[in-house]
C-alpha cells in the first residue's frame, strides 16, 4: 500500500496537486511581499526599518528555504507536466480551432508566462537583494538603505518598463492560475464554479494595480 | 440535382497504417446537398474513390445516430466539428458554405495510434474501464424504484456523467492529449450512485493508474475538452475526479 501511495505523488493529477498548492503558497507570498512593499509610500524610514527587521533576523534563512521549496516545487512539476503534455501528442494537428478570450489564452500560456517570470524572479533578486548595498543610519542604528537603491533603480525608465511587464505576465499566469489551482485540489463544483472564476480576476487584477503602483511611484519621486 | 448543392474542397489525412507516415491529400467533392450528414458526403467521396479504383478513406462510424461514439475525426481543427454537442454523424454539410476549404484529420493523440487514415485504435480507453469503471460485487435484481437511496439532483447528475460515449474527443481537443475528462466522467458516474460505493475507493486510484500509464497528457484546467463533448460533459467532472482521487489516495484501506 505504501508504495502505491509514494507512487500516486507522482500521478498527473498528484503533479497537478503539487503545482496548485505550490503555486497558491506563492500567491499568499505575493500577498505578503505586497504589504511590506507598500511600506515604501507610506514612509522611507519605515520601509527601511522593515526590511532591516527582515534581513537582520535569523529566522530570515529559513523563510527563505520555505520560499526557495515552494519554488522549486512548483517550477520542477509544472515543468515535468508540461513535457509530459508535449510527448502526448507526438503530432500535432494542422489546423486547429482557437479560442481568444482572456482565460483560455492565460491558460493556454502558463508554460511560457511562467518561463518568463522566473527570468524576471532571478533579475529581480540579482538587482536587489545582491544589488547595490547603500546604508543610512536612523537613531544610531546602521542599516541597508533600500528605498535609495528603489529610487535609483526605478529612476530608469527601462527598468520601470520591464517590471509592468512582468507584472503584467504575473497577473495573466494568476488569473488562470487561481483558479485553476481550486480546479486541481478538487474545490470546485458547479456551485462555486462562477465564484472562484471572479475571485481569480479580482486577484490578478488586485495584483497587477498595486505592484505596478511601486516603480511608478518611484519613477514619479525621482522626477520632482 | 437540386441548385443548392455545393463544392467542397477537402484536405484529407491519408495514412496508410500505424507505421508508416502520413500526409494530406486534396479531393474536390461536387453535388453535396446540405442535408447529407458529414458522412454521407465522406461516402460519396469514397464511392467516386472506388469508381476511378482507388483506395477509399478510412474512417470509423457505426450507429449514425450520435450514440457509439466511433465517428470522432478532427474537422477543420474541431473533433467532431463546428456545432455544440453533435457528434460527426450528426453534423449536417448546412454548416458548411459553397466553395469551404475543409481539413480532415485523425485523433491526434499518442495513446490512440492511427490505424488507417482518419481510424484510430481508442481501446486505451477501454483500459481505463477494465481497471475499474464497472461495478463487480453483486446487487440482486432491479430494486423497487422508490425503495434507491439516490436522490432526483444526484441521479440526475449521474445520468449527465453517464452519457459519456467514449468517442475521444475530449482528449483530441485537449492541448495536453489528456483523457481526464473521459475519465472523470465515468468515475463520477460510478461514485454518485449507491450501486458504486463498494469499489469506490479504489476505483479512482485504479483508472487513474491506467490512464497515466497509456501516455495521455496531464490535465492543465483549460476546458477544451468540455467544447468538444457531444454530450456536454462540463469539467466540474474533472474536479470532482480529482477529490474522488485525493480521498482514493489517502483514504483508501488497501
Ligand atoms: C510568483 C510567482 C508565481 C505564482 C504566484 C504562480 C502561481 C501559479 C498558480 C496558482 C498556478 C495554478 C496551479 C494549478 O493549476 O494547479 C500555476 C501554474 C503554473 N505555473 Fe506558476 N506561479 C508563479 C511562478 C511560476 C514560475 C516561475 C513558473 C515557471 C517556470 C511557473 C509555471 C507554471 C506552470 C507551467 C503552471 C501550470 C499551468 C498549467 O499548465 O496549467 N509559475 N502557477
Ligand atoms: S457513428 Fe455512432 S456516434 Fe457517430
Amino acid at each position: 500500500m505504501s508504495l502505491s501511495v509514494i507512487k500516486a505523488f507522482r500521478s498527473s493529477i498528484f503533479k497537478k496537486i503539487w503545482v496548485a498548492l505550490s503555486g497558491m503558497f506563492l500567491c499568499i507570498f505575493l500577498l505578503g511581499h505586497l504589504a511590506g512593499n507598500s511600506m515604501m509610500i507610506i514612509n522611507p524610514e519605515m520601509f527601511n526599518r522593515y526590511a532591516h527587521t527582515l534581513i537582520s533576523n535569523p529566522f530570515i534563512y529559513f523563510a527563505e528555504a520555505v520560499i526557495v521549496f515552494f519554488f522549486f516545487l512548483h517550477i520542477f512539476w509544472a515543468i515535468k507536466t508540461n513535457v509530459e503534455n508535449w510527448r502526448a501528442r507526438p503530432i500535432s494537428y494542422h489546423k486547429r480551432a482557437t479560442k481568444w478570450d482572456l482565460q483560455s489564452l492565460a491558460s493556454a500560456t502558463m508554460p511560457y508566462t511562467g518561463a518568463l517570470l522566473l527570468v524576471f524572479i532571478v533579475k529581480h533578486i540579482i538587482d536587489f537583494k545582491y544589488g547595490p548595498y547603500y546604508t543610512i543610519s536612523y537613531e544610531g542604528v546602521q542599516m541597508r538603505n533600500l528605498y535609495q537603491l528603489l529610487l535609483e533603480y526605478f529612476g530608469n525608465i527601462h527598468n520601470v518598463i520591464a517590471y509592468v511587464i512582468a507584472m503584467t505576465l504575473l497577473s495573466i499566469h494568476v488569473l488562470h492560475g487561481v483558479w485553476s489551482a481550486f480546479q486541481s485540489i478538487g474545490i470546485n463544483r458547479s456551485t462555486l464554479n462562477t465564484t472562484f472564476r471572479r475571485f481569480s480576476y479580482l486577484f490578478s487584477v488586485i495584483i497587477v494595480i498595486s505592484y505596478i503602483t511601486f516603480p511608478v511611484w518611484c519613477y514619479i519621486q525621482g522626477v520632482k | 440535382m437540386s441548385s443548392n448543392t455545393m463544392t467542397l474542397y477537402l484536405q484529407v489525412w491519408r495514412q496508410k497504417n500505424s507505421n508508416e507516415a502520413g500526409a494530406f491529400s486534396n479531393y474536390e467533392v461536387a453535388n453535396v446537398s446540405p442535408d447529407m450528414s458529414f458522412l454521407e458526403m465522406l461516402d460519396m467521396l469514397n464511392e467516386d474513390l472506388a469508381r476511378q479504383g482507388l483506395d477509399p478513406i478510412q474512417y470509423d462510424h457505426d450507429c449514425r445516430e450520435g450514440i457509439c461514439g466511433a465517428c470522432g475525426v478532427v474537422i477543420n481543427g474541431e473533433p467532431h466539428g463546428p456545432g455544440k454537442q453533435t457528434t460527426t454523424c450528426e453534423l449536417h454539410m448546412r454548416n458548411f458554405k459553397n466553395g469551404d476549404a475543409i481539413v480532415i484529420e485523425p485523433w491526434r493523440v499518442k495513446a490512440f495510434a492511427v490505424l488507417k487514415d482518419l481510424a484510430v485504435d481508442r481501446s486505451a480507453y477501454d483500459k481505463i474501464i477494465q481497471a475499474g469503471g464497472f461495478i463487480k460485487v453483486n446487487y440482486g435484481n432491479a430494486p423497487e424504484a422508490n425503495s434507491l437511496p439516490v436522490g432526483k439532483d444526484v441521479a440526475d447528475l449521474a445520468m449527465d456523467m453517464a452519457a459519456c460515449i467514449g468517442c475521444g474527443a475530449c482528449a483530441a481537443a485537449c492541448k495536453n492529449a489528456s483523457a481526464m475528462l473521459f475519465a472523470a466522467a465515468k468515475i463520477s458516474h460510478l461514485a454518485l450512485l449507491p450501486q458504486g460505493q463498494v469499489e469506490r475507493k479504489k476505483r479512482a486510484a485504479n483508472m487513474i493508474k491506467a490512464m497515466d500509464e497509456l501516455g495521455f497528457g496531464n490535465c492543465t484546467n483549460q476546458g477544451l475538452c468540455e467544447d468538444a463533448c457531444p454530450k456536454g460533459i462540463n469539467i466540474n467532472a474533472i474536479a470532482r475526479l480529482n477529490r474522488e482521487y485525493l480521498d482514493s489516495i489517502l483514504t483508501c484501506n488497501f
